[in-house]
C-alpha cells in the first residue's frame, strides 16, 4: 500500500502544481486585502480613542487576533474551494476512476433510517460524498455525516447531541437479500431482554466479544457470516482502529464507521500537501472501499 | 425455621430455573437436529436427477450411482445425520465427477443440478454451525458448576458436536475409474 502510496503522491504533486500556484496566489492577495482593512479599521480606532492611549497595547492584541483567525479561515476556504476535491478525487480515482468527491449531501436521513442503525434521530449533517462504482461493479456511496438528536437543557435552550459521527456508505446490489441483517459494535445494553429478539449466536468467540448480529433468519445470518467473514471484519478493526458496523436491508449494504474527529479535514498549520496527512485521508478511504467491496463479494458469492 | 424454608425455596427454584434452561437448549439442539435433516432431504430428492443426469456420460460408474441410492435410502429410515453426512460427501464427490466429463460440466441440467446443490451445501453448512453452538452450550452447561449438579440429577447427557470432517474421514470411499 505504501509503494502504491508513493507513487499517487508523486502523481498528485504533480497533477496540482498549477492549483497550489492559484491557491497561493488567491491566499495572498486575500490577506493583504484583509490586513490593509483590519490595519486601517484599527488606525480609525486609535484616532478615534486618542485620549486613550492605556488602551492602545489591548486593541492592538485584538486587531492581531482577530486578523489571524480572519487569515485562517480564508485559507481554509482558498483550500476547500481550489484543492479539497481535487485532493480527494485523485485519491479516490486511484481506486476506480468513476469515482467523485463532491460537497453534496446525498444521504439523506430517510436512507440512513433505512439501515436502522439509529432509529431515534432529528436530524443528519453531512458533507464530503463520494460516489463511484466499485470493482465488482456495484455503486456506491460514502459520506462523513453526523447523526443528531435534539435535547433541551435545564435552561429549555435546545441543542443537538451527536449519536454518531463518521463514514456511513451504501453499496447497492444486484441481488435481493430477503432477511434484515445487522452487526452493530457490541453494547451491554444490546444484552436487555426485549433487544435480544433475532440476535445471533456466532461460533467466533473473538468476534461475539466485539460483536452482535441481529438476523430475522438465523441460517442466512450464519451463510453471511463465515468464519473467514467474520475474520476480515475483525481484521479489519485491529487494522485500522475502527469497528465497522454493517446492515443489509433488500438490495442494499449499509456499513458505517465511526470516527470520533473530522475524517478528511485539512489542518492549515501544515503544508498543503503534507505526506503523512494526505496518506491519512488515502488510508481512510482506501481501506473503506476495500472491506465494503469485499464484504459486498461475500454477499455476492452465496448462493440466495 | 423460616430462614431453613426460604433456603429451601430458593434451591427449589433455582432447581427449576435450571431444569428448564436444560430443557430449552435440548429443545433448541433438536432444532436444529431437524433443521440440517431438512435441508438434507431437500439436496437427496436431488440424488435421483443427479444420478440420471451424470449416467447419461458415464454409464461405467453403474456401482457409484447405486451406492449411493442405497445410503440414501438408509438415511431415510435411520434419519441418522451420520449417515446422512456420508450420502453428503458423496453426493459432492458425484458432483466434482463433472470436472472429468467435459459434455456433462457444460450442460445445463447439470449446471442447475450443481447450483441447486451448491446453495443447500450453504443452507446445511450454516444449519451445522447452529447445530454446534447449541451443543456446545448445552454441553458446557452439563459441565459447569452448579448447574452441573442438576445435569446429573435429572440425567441430561452430553451431546455430540458435528464434525463434518470426521465425517468425511469416515465415509465410505467410492472409487472412480
Amino acid at each position: 500500500m505504501e509503494n502504491n502510496f508513493n507513487t499517487i503522491y508523486e502523481e498528485l504533486k504533480e497533477k496540482l502544481k498549477d492549483d497550489i500556484l492559484v491557491y497561493k496566489k488567491n491566499v495572498r492577495k486575500s490577506i493583504s486585502l484583509a490586513t490593509l482593512i483590519v490595519a486601517i479599521i484599527l488606525i480609525a480606532i486609535l484616532l478615534v480613542l486618542r485620549n486613550f492611549t492605556a488602551l492602545y497595547p489591548f486593541l492592538i492584541i485584538l486587531a492581531i487576533i482577530f486578523l489571524v483567525i480572519v487569515c485562517v479561515s480564508l485559507k481554509t476556504n482558498e483550500y476547500n474551494n481550489i484543492l479539497k476535491y481535487k485532493i480527494l478525487n485523485i485519491l479516490a480515482q486511484s481506486y476506480n476512476p468513476t469515482c467523485k468527491f463532491d460537497n453534496s449531501p446525498s444521504i439523506d436521513s430517510k436512507i440512513y433510517k433505512d439501515s436502522t442503525f439509529n432509529i431515534d434521530f432529528d436530524r443528519i449533517v453531512s458533507e464530503d460524498c463520494l460516489n463511484g462504482v466499485l470493482n465488482n461493479e456495484c455503486s456506491f456511496t460514502f459520506q462523513e455525516i453526523s447523526v443528531q438528536k435534539k435535547v433541551k437543557n435545564n435552561k429549555g435552550k435546545i441543542h443537538f447531541i451527536n449519536l454518531f459521527h463518521g463514514i456511513f456508505c451504501i453499496v447497492e446490489l444486484p441481488i435481493i437479500f430477503s432477511y434484515d441483517l445487522k452487526v452493530i459494535k457490541n453494547d451491554i445494553s444490546n444484552n436487555l431482554w426485549f433487544k435480544r429478539k433475532n440476535k445471533l449466536e456466532m461460533d467466533s468467540t473473538s468476534f461475539e466479544k466485539v460483536y452482535d448480529v441481529y438476523c430475522n433468519n438465523k441460517i442466512a445470518g450464519m451463510q453471511v457470516f463465515t468464519a473467514d467473514t467474520m475474520q476480515k471484519i475483525l481484521d479489519f478493526k485491529e487494522k485500522y482502529k475502527m469497528y465497522p458496523e454493517i446492515s443489509l436491508k433488500k438490495n442494499n449494504l449499509y456499513m458505517r464507521f465511526p470516527i470520533f474527529k473530522n475524517c478528511l479535514e485539512h489542518n492549515i498549520f501544515k503544508n498543503i500537501l503534507d505526506y503523512k496527512e494526505i496518506e491519512s485521508f488515502y488510508i481512510l478511504i482506501s481501506s473503506i472501499i476495500n472491506i465494503s467491496e469485499n464484504f459486498s463479494n461475500d454477499v455476492l458469492d452465496l448462493p440466495f | 425455621m423460616v430462614i431453613f424454608i426460604v433456603i429451601l425455596f430458593v434451591i427449589l427454584i433455582y432447581v427449576l430455573i435450571q431444569y428448564n434452561s436444560f430443557v430449552k437448549k435440548k429443545n433448541a439442539i433438536e432444532q436444529s437436529k431437524s433443521s440440517i435433516d431438512v435441508y438434507l432431504t431437500q439436496r437427496f430428492d436431488l440424488i435421483p436427477n443427479l444420478v440420471t443426469c451424470v449416467k447419461a456420460y458415464c454409464e461405467h460408474e453403474e456401482s457409484i450411482f447405486k451406492e449411493i441410492t442405497e445410503l440414501r435410502s438408509k438415511y431415510y429410515e435411520t434419519r441418522n445425520l451420520k449417515d446422512g453426512a456420508i450420502v453428503n460427501n458423496e453426493c459432492n464427490d458425484i458432483l466434482a465427477i463433472g470436472e472429468n466429463y467435459p459434455d456433462l460440466k457444460a450442460n445445463t441440467q447439470f449446471i442447475n443440478l450443481q447450483k441447486n446443490l451448491q446453495k443447500m451445501e450453504n443452507q446445511l453448512q450454516a444449519a451445522r454451525r447452529i447445530y454446534n453452538i447449541d451443543v456446545t452450550n448445552y454441553n458446557n452447561s452439563i459441565d459447569m458448576f452448579p448447574s452441573s449438579i442438576i445435569a446429573k440429577i435429572f440425567h441430561f447427557e452430553k451431546e455430540e458436536l458435528f464434525d463434518a470432517e470426521e465425517e468425511a474421514k469416515n465415509s465410505t470411499k467410492i472409487k472412480y475409474n
